[in-house]
């Protein structure tokens, strides 16, 4: 970089930059609003909704248990109790998984990127609104 | 500052120390925990993006592009698997395409580091989510991000006024 380019007072900012930051939060901002109005709100019961590299798998949430999924080479056990889902225990490198905590509201979700599973609640409203072709490693190749 | 005049031994030595640095600035971010690292998956600091931009403005562009390839591929096969190898791929494949816009555009002399560290970060959060999205065949994952967008704007500054004081450091030493 010369020293020719222009910053903004006393920081080391400059113009472009500005614009960059803006401009990215600005999608943010975007996107926020547009996934706020599609937010799902139907009524009925709910369902922990998992999917993985062996396909789509419903669970209601009120009955409470614990099972396996597998995805990967990984193992998640994943427990539903009082309503919410969450990740007991996982064997994958990162468990962020197991970190992320309880969810029982439509919207909220679980990742594990290293078991491609991903966990969701659905209601019997809006059940459909995730879709899963159970095609899950096309990319890895 | 192309190195166009500089020797292929010097250009060589300089891309390996560069690959080297984004290695164990990898490895060394891992050490780091974010507090919102089970909220949003993917919320890194994204430390060895600062070599790739330094690269990009110290050497070039391609060797930026190959320096970032090689350090996806190198620091998935010592750290990460075999799934996260394709995610970073995408991520870093995304970030490399919007630092060439930047770096070879006219607008290269409106926009430092930081404002290219932010676009590099911020694209490779958008490219990651994406491949996300075909992997799980969901678009329900792009929820997520916003909030990344967010945190790409936070680290990519921090990243990018380290590069950049890198920048200037290396303008002022003579060759």
């Amino acid at each position: 970089m010369t020293g020719k380019v222009k910053r903004i007072g006393g920081l080391p900012l400059t113009v472009g930059d500005a614009l960059i930051i803006l401009l990215v939060l600005a999608a943010a901002g975007v996107m926020s609003a547009a996934f706020a109005f599609d937010r799902p709100d139907g009524e009925g019961d709910r369902y922990a909704v998992v999917i993985s590299p062996d396909g789509r798998k419903e669970v209601p949430l009120d009955i409470a248990g614990v099972f396996t999924v597998n995805g990967e080479g990984h193992t998640l056990t994943v427990a539903v109790e009082s309503g919410s889902v969450y990740v007991l225990d996982s064997d994958c490198p990162d468990r962020i998984c197991v970190s992320s905590g309880r969810i029982s509201e439509p919207g909220e979700m679980i990742v594990c990127l290293p078991a491609k599973i991903m966990i969701t609640v659905e209601t019997e409203a809006d059940a459909g609104s995730v879709r899963a072709d159970g095609e899950i490693d096309a990319v890895a190749g | 500052m192309r190195s166009r005049a500089e020797s292929g031994a010097k250009r060589l030595a300089l891309d390996a120390a560069l690959l080297g640095a984004a290695l164990l600035l990898s490895y060394l971010e891992s050490f780091i925990p974010l507090p919102l690292a089970g909220a949003v998956p993917g919320i890194k600091l994204g430390f060895a993006n600062i070599a790739v931009i330094l690269c990009a403005y110290l050497i070039s562009m391609p060797d930026a592009a190959a320096l970032s390839l090689c350090r996806i591929v190198i620091s998935a096969v010592l750290f990460g698997s075999v799934t996260s190898l394709w995610f970073s791929l995408a991520g870093g494949a995304a970030a490399l395409a919007v630092l060439a816009v930047i770096i070879y555009s006219p607008l290269r002399n409106h926009i430092s580091p930081i404002g290219a560290s932010v676009a590099c970060a911020a694209a490779h959060n958008a490219g990651q989510l994406s491949a996300a999205c075909f992997v799980f065949g969901s678009a329900d994952i792009l929820r997520y991000l916003p909030a990344l967008l967010i945190s790409a704007v936070i680290f990519g500054s921090i990243t990018g006024v380290i590069a950049g004081r890198v920048i200037t450091a290396a303008g002022s030493i003579k060759r």
